[in-house]
């Protein structure tokens, strides 16, 4: 099963933003997240934003993934998030995660921080 | 016909099953499944917070027999019924994989985050999850079989 995920770089206002395209970050693509965001991350931008506009579902695979991600990229990085949804949003709070990320509503409160 | 004689046999009484489903022990399957098992139960008029938390749980049980019970081979059967009672969907799952450790439900604690990012869990959140959104969790091995229930609440 060709499972598709993506994950978008655009420069907006002089921040690289990502935009996760898929409706699942789930164990079907984690391995996947964890290959793009590698590639992304090795160009060494200070902080990236995480757009998670479309992902409509995350499981705990999926929120390893971004714990994952945050953590490779060492300390004086960040990865921040933005535009959680309903789903996404309930497991980074029932697992306490949104206390260890900072999530802004949009990408644009994101950017203007 | 069998499913529902299952459905009823597995003690979950007066209700009516509407979704039973066998799924592959892949990853892929589980993920694919779920998308069109929330589907079925979107179109029950369930409120949002119902149906994610259903799909919540659903997702790290049926990854747990994949990873665990089945350690990730392909071709195994997952059997998933799904019924409604007045106010709540009673949730059944059989596979014919390994066993849980000691025979019975992970404690699924709280992760410690107190402590340095390089240092922070990127696992461990699977059975916390199930316990925090799941009611009436049980867990029966028979021969060669697990057999998970639970409950959620509507």
């Amino acid at each position: 099963m060709g499972q598709k995920m993506q994950l978008n770089q655009e420069m907006m206002d002089g921040q690289p933003v990502l935009h996760l395209k898929s409706d699942r970050l789930d164990a079907a693509v984690v391995l996947q997240f964890k290959d793009f965001f590698r590639e992304i991350a090795e160009k060494g931008a200070q902080r990236l934003i995480l757009d998670m506009k479309d992902v409509q579902f995350m499981d705990s695979s999926g929120l390893g993934a971004v714990v994952a991600a945050m953590k490779s990229l060492g300390p004086g990085r960040k990865l921040d998030l933005a535009n959680l949804t309903q789903t996404v949003e309930k497991v980074f709070k029932l697992t306490r995660m949104d206390t260890v990320f900072k999530i802004y509503p949009t990408v644009d409160d994101a950017i203007k921080s | 016909m069998a499913s529902l004689a299952l459905v009823k046999e597995g003690g979950l009484p007066q209700c009516k099953p509407i979704v039973h489903v066998n799924i592959d022990s892949t990853q892929a399957a589980v993920s694919a499944s779920l998308r069109q098992v929330c589907i079925q139960l979107y179109t029950l008029g369930l409120p949002a917070e119902a149906l994610s938390s259903a799909e919540i749980v659903l997702a790290e049980v049926l990854n747990n027999i994949v990873e665990h019970a089945y350690q990730n081979q392909a071709g195994q059967n997952i059997a998933l019924w799904i019924g409604q009672a007045k106010k709540r969907l009673n949730f059944k799952v059989v596979d014919q994989g390994q066993p849980l450790p000691d025979l019975e439900l992970p404690a699924g604690k709280a992760t410690d985050l107190d402590v340095q990012t390089c240092d922070l869990p990127e696992g461990g959140f699977g059975w916390f999850l199930i316990k925090s959104l799941a009611k009436d969790i049980s867990y029966n091995r028979h021969p060669n079989e697990n057999e998970i229930q639970f409950a959620i609440e509507v």
